[in-house]
């Protein structure tokens, strides 16, 4: 059985944004610095839109209003299939994924579950159809002939018996049999469109003309060479639980249990040679909803005192309830994790490799987990010359190692900057002369000396400028030293004066 | 229990072999010396007594202020930033971990003094007692230098982080307003940073040697450091910094 997604990514974006039916969708992907169409929904290809047109054609081919023209995620599209394909498993046993927009399922003897395969076929079409997706399913003896059929078929829901293989597929085009677009290309320059053109063609006269491969296609299409499948195979997830005979209210039980839990999923994960970085911990209460726990590392780890470390922070403030009758625990978001050679000396690394990392990533997770999700921040540049905007900071997830390091202007700034421009009052000797006096809260700073202009325009591609709304005018900044020794950063926007930072 | 020293064998000694050893004595209590961090300051590193800042020590950073008036000092304190971040640099640690989101530079002089922003972790923390917890978790992890915000500690509060660095070998570099450099602390050396007048539009710091263990406090040694045309962080001797000499180069 085969399912063919037509309009897969723009569905899928449908679905992501919420749009209705009747706005466009059109995915970009930008081929030779050139934007082109990847993928165009009904409604836009009905305006004239196909894939491979430039962008701006595209757009320009596109009715006014509502409309959704974005670049195209591959790796987010794929995934979405691998998902769409774990959830078919719910009907077939045997899902694998084919290409970028379809799933072959192996169908053999399933139909009887569902008193026929025609009644197979329309549930699985109709459960994904349900989902807002546009599906055409097709079943058919072998994996080419359903290919064929569910792309270039008649109907969205075709079945089709052993008896009628030759018959169903003889209409179809040549691109059914999945050969590549040269030997179809050669084949209509000669006038072979059909597969039915084909059948008459004696087969060693193809094979020579046109290589072996169109009669491999060709006999897995008719059912006389093997084809096989990758099937998708489900993970088995990470999970440890315990059932108490009785509700219990005692802190210590629960802990008792829940560090056995833990060595327990550290013991799985280490057969597996994998590490989680999520670990949650359900606590099933008597008369109370169930109590989830989540640790999040940085890394992924096995380590069962580090995580201990971390759960029985969260276990110490949890409440109990009136008691608790069971404990589960899952490790998440798995990750490889090679086995290490146990050392008798302490390996001779460089200060910047591994061991340092490990370290610091249990220190993250500590710091994370007693202070809040988002205590620990890391710096990353933005594209911005606006001062404040041009770096922010993130709380840290996952710890990264060192990645490219952006191009940073060679501006001199402060090193302290104000989240909040402050007022100041500044005094001329002269109109347009140098700066003579700053006042800043109540205080008088003469000036000892002082640069600038630099300018800073606001940035009119962007709709938030500036930090504040009272400055949506160009910046003037100056460094001015007070005669005290202390260098500061002023700007000036719409006439008013601003202190910005310092050097400090 | 043997007795700790051996009084036979310190008859005849000269005072310096007394204070070796005594010295040997209190790095024993604290655990194995670190190597020094050079401050990349040559006339600072010739006073400490290893030649640069002990690692697995504390060090304090006293001073440099806001601007704002008088009676608002604290709440306008600011600390040395860019001493710290250039001791963060020499520090030479695969890591950096910034607590307290005073000491947090902005991103532009961080990238510039760090040389990237990457390795540099920010960490805020709500109230004093979790500042301290967290410099000291982060103090016990290995191969990181701590720079932190320790306006409002103690000298328990101090004790507890050099015991913490001690441990681990770490470098750990407290900032504190200047009003505090009157309390009593365990750090192993106490400096005062202010701002000084003088020399072109390069902003300038005095530094001062308040207190390093091991070294007798005489006279508080003080340096004129600038920050240089690179962005860096420069000693300036005292025959240019000010007096007769500046205005000689001047002229």
């Amino acid at each position: 059985m085969a399912v063919y997604l037509p309009n897969w990514p723009t569905d899928l974006v449908r679905r992501w944004r919420r749009l209705d039916a009747g706005t466009p969708v059109v995915l970009s992907r930008c081929v030779h610095q050139t934007e082109v169409v990847a993928s165009a929904c009904d409604r836009a290809a009905r305006r004239g839109v196909r894939v491979g047109m430039s962008l701006a054609h595209a757009r320009a081919l596109l009715p006014d209003g509502p409309r959704c023209v974005e670049p195209i995620d591959d790796w987010r599209v794929a995934r979405a299939l691998r998902r769409l394909g774990a959830r078919v498993t719910r009907w077939l046993p045997v899902v694998s994924i084919d290409g970028v927009d379809g799933l072959l399922c192996d169908a053999t003897g399933c139909g009887l579950l569902y008193r026929g395969t025609d009644r197979l076929v329309r549930t699985v079409a109709g459960n994904i159809r349900r989902w807002g997706v546009r599906v055409r399913v097709a079943a058919a003896p072998t994996f080419g002939a359903a290919w064929a059929l569910a792309r270039f078929g008649p109907a969205p829901e075709i079945v089709t018996e052993s008896a009628h293989l030759g018959e169903a597929l003889a209409p179809l085009p040549l691109a059914g049999l999945r050969l590549d677009a040269g030997t179809l290309f050669e084949m209509k320059r000669v006038g072979l469109e059909r597969i039915a053109h084909l059948l008459p063609i004696p087969r060693h006269a193809l094979a020579d003309r046109y290589g072996s491969s169109v009669l491999l296609r060709l006999d897995q299409a008719m059912g006389r060479a093997f084809e096989v499948v990758t099937p998708l195979r489900a993970t088995e997830p990470v999970i440890a639980e315990r059932e108490f005979d009785g509700p219990t209210d005692r802190p210590e039980i629960v802990a008792l249990a829940s560090r056995g839990l833990l060595a327990r999923v550290c013991d799985a994960l280490h057969r597996r040679e994998s590490g989680c970085r999520l670990l949650e911990l359900r606590l099933v209460r008597a008369d109370l909803s169930p109590l989830t726990l989540t640790v999040r590392t940085a890394r992924p780890t096995r380590d069962v005192r580090h995580l201990w470390s971390l759960l029985a922070g969260k276990l110490e403030g949890a409440h109990l309830g009136f008691g608790v009758c069971g404990v589960r625990l899952r490790a998440g978001a798995l990750a490889g994790l090679p086995h290490q050679q146990a050392g008798h000396w302490t390996p001779d690394t460089a200060p910047e490799a591994g061991p340092d990392d490990a370290a610091i990533a249990r220190l993250v997770d500590t710091l994370n987990a007693r202070l809040g999700v988002g205590s620990v921040r890391e710096l990353r540049p933005r594209e911005s010359h606006i001062p404040e905007a041009a770096f922010a900071m993130d709380p840290v997830v996952e710890l990264r190692g060192s990645g490219p390091v952006p191009e940073l202007s060679r501006l001199d700034r402060p090193s302290l900057l104000y989240d909040v421009p402050r007022r100041v009052d500044v005094t001329f000797l002269s109109p347009d002369g140098p700066i003579a006096l700053v006042r800043h809260a109540g205080q008088s700073h003469r000036v000892a000396c002082g640069t600038g202009p630099e300018r800073i325009e606001p940035e009119w591609w962007r709709h938030h400028a500036f930090h504040d709304a009272a400055s949506h005018d160009a910046r003037d900044y100056f460094q001015i030293k007070i005669e005290d020794g202390r260098v500061l950063w002023a700007f000036r926007a719409g006439g008013a004066w601003f202190l910005h930072g310092l050097w400090a | 229990m043997l007795p700790l020293v051996d009084k036979s064998a310190l008859v005849g000694r000269s005072l310096g072999d007394l204070a070796a050893r005594l010295r040997e004595i209190e790095n024993r209590a604290v655990g194995e010396p670190g190597a020094a961090v050079r401050t990349g300051w040559v006339e600072v590193d010739a006073a400490l007594p290893e030649g640069g800042l002990r690692a697995g020590a504390l060090h304090e950073w006293c001073g440099v202020g806001g601007v704002g008036g008088d009676r608002r000092a604290f709440a306008t304190w600011v600390p040395p930033l860019l001493m710290l971040a250039h001791l963060a640099r020499r520090a030479g640690r695969a890591w950096s971990v910034w607590i307290g989101r005073r000491v947090w530079l902005h991103g532009h002089a961080a990238c510039a003094a760090l040389g990237g922003p990457e390795r540099s972790l920010w960490v805020d923390a709500p109230d004093a007692g979790s500042r301290l917890w967290a410099i000291e978790a982060a103090l016990r992890c290995p191969g990181v230098v701590v720079i932190a915000d320790g306006s409002g500690f103690d000298s328990a509060a101090s004790r507890r982080l050099q015991l913490a660095a001690a441990s681990c070998g770490a470098l750990g570099v407290l900032a504190r307003p200047a009003a505090e450099l009157a309390e009593i602390s365990f750090a192993s050396t106490r400096w005062a940073v202010s701002p000084a007048p003088g020399g072109g539009l390069a902003p300038r710091w005095m530094l001062t040697l308040v207190r390093c263990k091991g070294v007798r406090a005489v006279d508080s040694p003080r340096w004129m450091i600038e920050r240089t045309r690179d962005g860096g962080l420069g000693c300036l001797s005292p025959e240019l910094a000010d007096g007769p000499g500046a205005q000689v180069a001047a002229s």
